[in-house]
């Protein structure tokens, strides 16, 4: 019962935030660029529902637009990766032999790498900026779906539907397409919605860390450059850090929703 | 189970050879000039042609990599040209930090999340099991750069309890640690109440309860044993994310660990640093994990391989 209410909590906050990064143009109050230094660190106000940051910025007009930076980057890197990620783990586990021993072994070594380890480091050398990011992010995203995607065709591809499709003399890749991938949707879904969370939780920390796109308002920044003012103005981080985990959450409860929904169990 | 942990360790050979390889690469990602890159545009000819030669980066690529295999497996890393120190030396002054912050957040998420998982399975659908199921996705959903900050607010600049960053004694590691546990806390409360729910589910439980054991028995000494066993495999599997969690949370505390030398060398373009700490960061999640797999095939008599 509440899991289901949760769900459609998340729905409601994941389409608010979508509307909010669709009209920020027309949701901003102000430039989220606009510099006025007579309200540097202002406090929140009726002209400055959040307040403003260190250089009179509108904290509510930049994290409407970084809005737009964690959602766009959340869904291309989760895009690609289950575009590459299922391609990749569909092709290896239905082929086997050495294809999948070499792509596994791939797989192996990338899953080595802990955490967003790998997508600081190649950020870090190839340089700060959204299309890096998206990059470092996909090196590795596309992992876990090839994983998930080779499991699922493993056990699918000896049923008698893909036998008998074999038999009749269609092609590997018609039996792929049409017979053994619809039926390896569901985890993906699940898998996919969870890594749009995960995604904006690493755009964000690269961000924080001073990784992220540097010519666009993102979350992660504003929230590592009010941390220099926890003293003096704990607002400036706190609204930016609000918005990335209501984000996450509202992805998090549709996720568990989905989840659910497909169980068996349930 | 013999062949098992051969076959293990056999398989680890091509992984860490493989992350020699792609952090050896790391380096030779850098667009453009890599000596330019670190030195600056303006730097002098012969000060880059030191670099290059510091580096081996005037030697053909294949001579390149086998130097950096030997030096992986002479655990002889090259020089830091920011600290000119060598680079397994720095590392392993940065380490007890990060093992001391690592630990402690492990301690702090056991020590809450587990009690919290037993109680909401026993009371399934309480009011205790919704709050805590709530508490816990609001624990993952939280960014640790975010929730850093705000104990910092509340436990250090209001209430003056503990010190805002930096290692300085036992009240110095609470906040980076709850900090840093918190996420973990969230996800093994969680992994408690659903493995001990398919626990309590099972037959052998049954019996002890029409035998006339009391709960807690029921619970503490039958249930639980066996529950715990992949909430344990969870905790060893991610002990190595912990490691590299604390990139961040340390950063957040000035936490004078690995993950502030790794950030601070991506900073100064230090890049036999960095590759020397993304090193030591993978090869120790890769043996961890390793451990962890292996402990759980001697743990468990149930399963064969």
């Amino acid at each position: 019962m509440l899991k289901g209410k949760l769900t459609v909590i998340g729905a409601v906050i994941v389409l608010a935030f979508m509307l909010v990064a669709l009209f920020a143009p027309l949701l901003a109050p102000y430039d989220p660029n606009a510099i006025d230094l007579t309200g540097e660190l202002g406090r929140p106000s009726a002209a400055h529902i959040l307040g403003q940051d260190k250089l009179g910025r509108d904290i509510l007009s930049r994290a409407i637009y970084g809005t737009r930076v964690s959602l766009f980057v959340g869904f291309t890197v989760v895009a690609i990766s289950v575009v590459i990620g299922t391609f990749i783990g569909a092709v290896s586990g239905y082929k086997c032999g050495i294809y999948d021993m070499v792509i596994m072994r791939i797989i192996d070594v990338l899953l080595a790498f802990p955490g967003i380890l790998l997508a600081i480091a190649i950020t870090g050398v190839l340089g700060p900026n959204l299309r890096n990011v998206i990059l470092a992010l996909c090196a590795f995203g596309w992992v876990g779906y090839a994983r998930l995607v080779r499991g699922q065709v493993l056990s699918i591809r000896e049923r008698e539907y893909v036998l008998s499709a074999k038999a009749l003399g269609a092609k590997n890749l018609y039996i792929i397409l049409w017979h053994i991938l619809p039926n390896t949707l569901s985890p993906i879904i699940v898998t996919a919605t969870f890594g749009v969370a995960g995604v904006i939780l690493a755009e964000s920390s690269l961000s924080f860390l001073g990784l992220g796109p540097q010519d666009v308002p993102t979350w992660g920044a504003m929230l590592n450059e009010g941390s220099q003012f926890l003293l003096f103005a704990p607002h400036v981080s706190f609204f930016p850090g609000i918005a990335i985990m209501l984000t996450i959450l509202g992805f998090n409860f549709i996720g568990d929703g989905i989840r659910d929904h497909f169980d068996p169990k349930n | 189970m013999k062949s098992y942990i051969l076959k293990r360790l056999f398989l680890l050979v091509p992984t860490v050879l493989g992350v020699v390889t792609l952090v050896f690469f790391l380096i030779h990602m850098i667009p453009g000039d890599p000596v330019e890159v670190m030195l600056g545009e303006t730097a002098q000819v012969a000060d880059k042609e030191k670099l290059r030669r510091d580096l081996g980066l005037d030697n053909p690529l294949a001579t390149q990599y086998a130097d950096f295999l030997k030096g992986v497996f002479t655990a002889d890393l090259g020089e830091s040209f920011f600290y000119k120190k060598s680079v397994v030396k720095i590392i392993r002054e940065k380490v007890p930090a990060t093992l001391e912050l690592a630990l402690t957040s492990m301690l702090v998420a056991v020590l809450i999340s587990i009690p919290i998982g037993i109680i909401s399975a026993v009371k399934k659908h309480s009011f205790i099991d919704n709050s805590s199921m709530l508490m816990s996705l609001m624990g993952v959903s939280m960014p640790n750069f975010w929730l850093g900050p705000i104990l910092i607010i509340i436990f250090s600049i209001q209430l003056g309890i503990f010190p805002v960053s930096g290692r300085d004694g036992f009240g110095s590691i609470v906040l980076p640690a709850i900090t840093l546990g918190t996420a973990l806390a969230a996800m093994l409360s969680r992994m408690t109440r659903s493995s001990m729910l398919d626990v309590i589910g099972e037959e052998y439980l049954t019996a002890v309860r029409a035998k006339g054991a009391p709960v807690r028995v029921v619970i503490v000494k039958h249930a639980l044993k066996n529950a715990m066993i992949p909430v344990i495999t969870i905790i060893g599997l991610q002990f190595g994310s912990l490691l590299s969690g604390a990139i961040i949370t340390e950063n957040v505390f000035s936490w004078q660990g690995l993950g502030t030398l790794f950030i601070n060398s991506l900073q100064t373009r230090d890049y036999p640093l960095v590759q020397g700490c993304v090193l030591f960061f993978s090869l120790s999640y890769v043996l961890i994990n390793l451990a962890t797999d292996l402990v759980y095939a001697v743990v468990d008599p149930r399963i064969r391989y």
